[in-house]
């Protein structure tokens, strides 16, 4: 079983680094958008002792997680659906484990890449500190991972063709990137959008992030950031248990 | 030359005799496929012999595709049962999958990846450990291993999708319209290569709707039209059992009698599209009886034209009845 999934795994990886043009998108230009918004702006908003690189960055992380768990596995997934790749990868013995396996660990990968980059040029070039709890944030990416790759499995089976995922995508980019806590606090909003955007899986995951990124917050802390991913977490496995379909009927 | 190089290489990868005659590798019995208002298969059986080229043959919507999807565990039958060598398609698909090889339609793959990664990521799929040189030199592409599949023309892009499929060595090899797409001479070649790697003792199921394809190609054929099956014997045996054994056809100069072959009790499908006339005949016997006739009856004629009939001529016969079936 290892032989299958590893290969598998290398050929996301290849299929990952060999495109010029997802890499761009995926690596460098969230590192790119980090160090743009970063150098021309001061302070956080509503806040005398943080700069905005602090707070940005948490918030950058939470986007990268979140992109790259919707838009390259439900682009992906469609793509390789409407090529009839996956259909002949099921007349092979591989099993849907081994498949959806390497597929998210490629994805997972991918993001402790994207993280590692963002949070280095944090550290070192924006002077940032992390004084927060480090299992938190860990557990925070990679619950936020989850869900996300979650959602990007559930677009893909809605979707069959690139057509049918782009505007569901988009929707979902919109509504995230907005309301997420990402670049900016959601504080000053309509209450109902204010109310919306509280319960977003992103903001659970910027908002955790950025609390233990900037304060000295403790894992206790983080357990109602943590919970709003759980509950996520198992309302996205719902809708895959009712959704996915690699076979045909 | 080539194939000569084909065949060595088949039998280094070890491709052996695992023969026995008339052994019955694959048996489907009674097989129905319904979708929410649509039968596609209204039961369709047949078995196919260890060994053999077995193709299904029926125009687009038959049944073709359906049936070899539910053989290779792609789709489950509504009813019927379906027996590949020896295992059940339903209960055992998994191990039926490690012992049959498919080429589908379609031959998309994965992006940015050379033939060699491709055959090596598709040999662990069945955990199996490659050279893939060895394989695409075998399917004559050992120079182009580290091309991508975008790059390769229609005739190499349809032996590569083949070569996935012989990395573990199947016993059964479906091909899904193997040649759809391809210019006649590519056409040719893969015909070629089938037949060579039919020589290795691997069976082989295929569908198609080049007639000229299943006679050079198979050994027994299915005519295959809305979910069934019409009729299935070798292409000789088709052609013997159909009653249009000849088509004959000649030039006239005047418009002939419309009872002049009424006597001709073997004559059949006779049309007059003055001024040429055609028709089949069933009884070769019956032609200097013709021709005597057109001579005492002054009827002027030119160009006379005997020939055997084809499976083209079988296989329209038989499905034109099913078009007016329906």
């Amino acid at each position: 079983m290892f032989m299958s999934f590893w290969q598998l795994f290398l050929t996301n990886f290849r299929m990952l680094y060999r495109n010029w043009r997802g890499l761009f998108f995926n690596i460098f230009l969230p590192v790119f958008l980090y160090l743009a918004i970063s150098k021309i702006s001061g302070n956080a908003p509503g806040s005398n002792t943080i700069t905005y690189s602090e707070y940005l960055l948490p918030g950058i992380i939470a986007m990268t997680i979140m992109q790259t768990g919707i838009f390259s596995l439900a682009y992906w997934l469609v793509d390789l659906k409407a090529r009839g790749v996956i259909k002949r990868l099921l007349v092979t013995p591989l099993s849907n484990f081994e498949m959806l396996g390497s597929l998210i660990a490629s994805r997972l990968v991918l993001m402790a890449i994207q993280i590692g980059l963002i949070v280095s040029i944090g550290i070192w070039y924006f002077k940032t500190s992390i004084p927060g709890s480090g299992l938190a944030i860990l557990l925070l990416m990679i619950m936020g991972g989850a869900v996300f790759l979650g959602i990007g499995f559930a677009v893909s089976s809605f979707a069959k063709t690139y057509e049918e995922a782009a505007p569901i995508t988009t929707i979902l980019n919109l509504l995230f990137t907005f309301l997420g806590n990402i670049f900016f606090p959601t504080n000053n909003l309509p209450v109902v959008l204010k109310t919306i955007a509280s319960k977003l899986p992103v903001t659970y995951l910027a908002e955790g992030m950025r609390n233990n990124f900037v304060q000295e917050w403790t894992l206790k802390q983080t357990l109602p950031d943590l919970l709003g991913l759980g509950v996520w977490l198992v309302i996205v496995m719902i809708i895959l248990r009712y959704t996915t379909k690699l076979k045909q009927d | 030359m080539i194939q000569n190089a084909r065949r060595t290489s088949l039998i280094h990868m070890g491709y052996n005799i695992r023969m026995q005659k008339n052994e019955k590798v694959i048996i489907v019995k009674d097989l129905k496929k319904e979708y929410k208002d649509v039968q596609a298969l209204k039961g369709v059986s047949f078995e196919v012999h260890r060994n053999e080229i077995f193709g299904i043959l029926g125009p687009n919507g038959a049944g073709k595709t359906t049936t070899l999807e539910i053989i290779e565990g792609l789709k489950q039958q509504s009813s019927g049962t379906c027996n590949v060598l020896g295992l059940d398609n339903l209960t055992q698909s998994a191990l039926i999958k490690k012992r049959i090889g498919v080429q589908l339609q379609s031959s998309e793959y994965l992006n940015y990846l050379n033939l060699e990664e491709l055959l090596i990521l598709f040999a662990s799929l069945y955990k199996e450990k490659i050279d893939p040189i060895e394989l695409l030199k075998h399917v004559g592409l050992e120079d182009r291993g580290k091309s991508v599949v975008k790059s390769l023309s229609g005739g190499q892009k349809q032996r590569f999708t083949i070569a996935t499929a012989l990395v573990h060595k199947p016993e059964i090899l479906f091909l899904d319209e193997p040649t759809t797409g391809l210019d006649p001479q590519a056409r040719r070649e893969m015909w070629d290569f089938i037949k060579e790697l039919n020589k290795q003792n691997i069976t082989i199921v295929m569908t198609t709707h080049y007639m000229e394809e299943a006679e050079y190609l198979c050994n027994r054929v299915a005519i295959m039209d809305s979910g069934k099956i019409l009729k299935m014997d070798s292409p000789e045996g088709l052609i013997a059992s159909s009653n249009r054994l000849y088509k004959l056809s000649f030039f006239v100069e005047a418009p002939m009698p419309k009872d002049f072959f009424n006597q001709f009790k073997s004559v059949e499908n006779l049309k007059e599209e003055y001024p040429k006339v055609t028709l089949d005949l069933g009884d070769i016997e019956e032609l200097p009886a013709i021709v005597q006739k057109l001579k005492s009856s002054n009827i002027e004629y030119k160009f006379l034209n005997l020939k055997t009939a084809k499976l083209e001529d079988v296989y329209l016969h038989l499905t034109g009845h099913a078009y007016s079936e329906e």
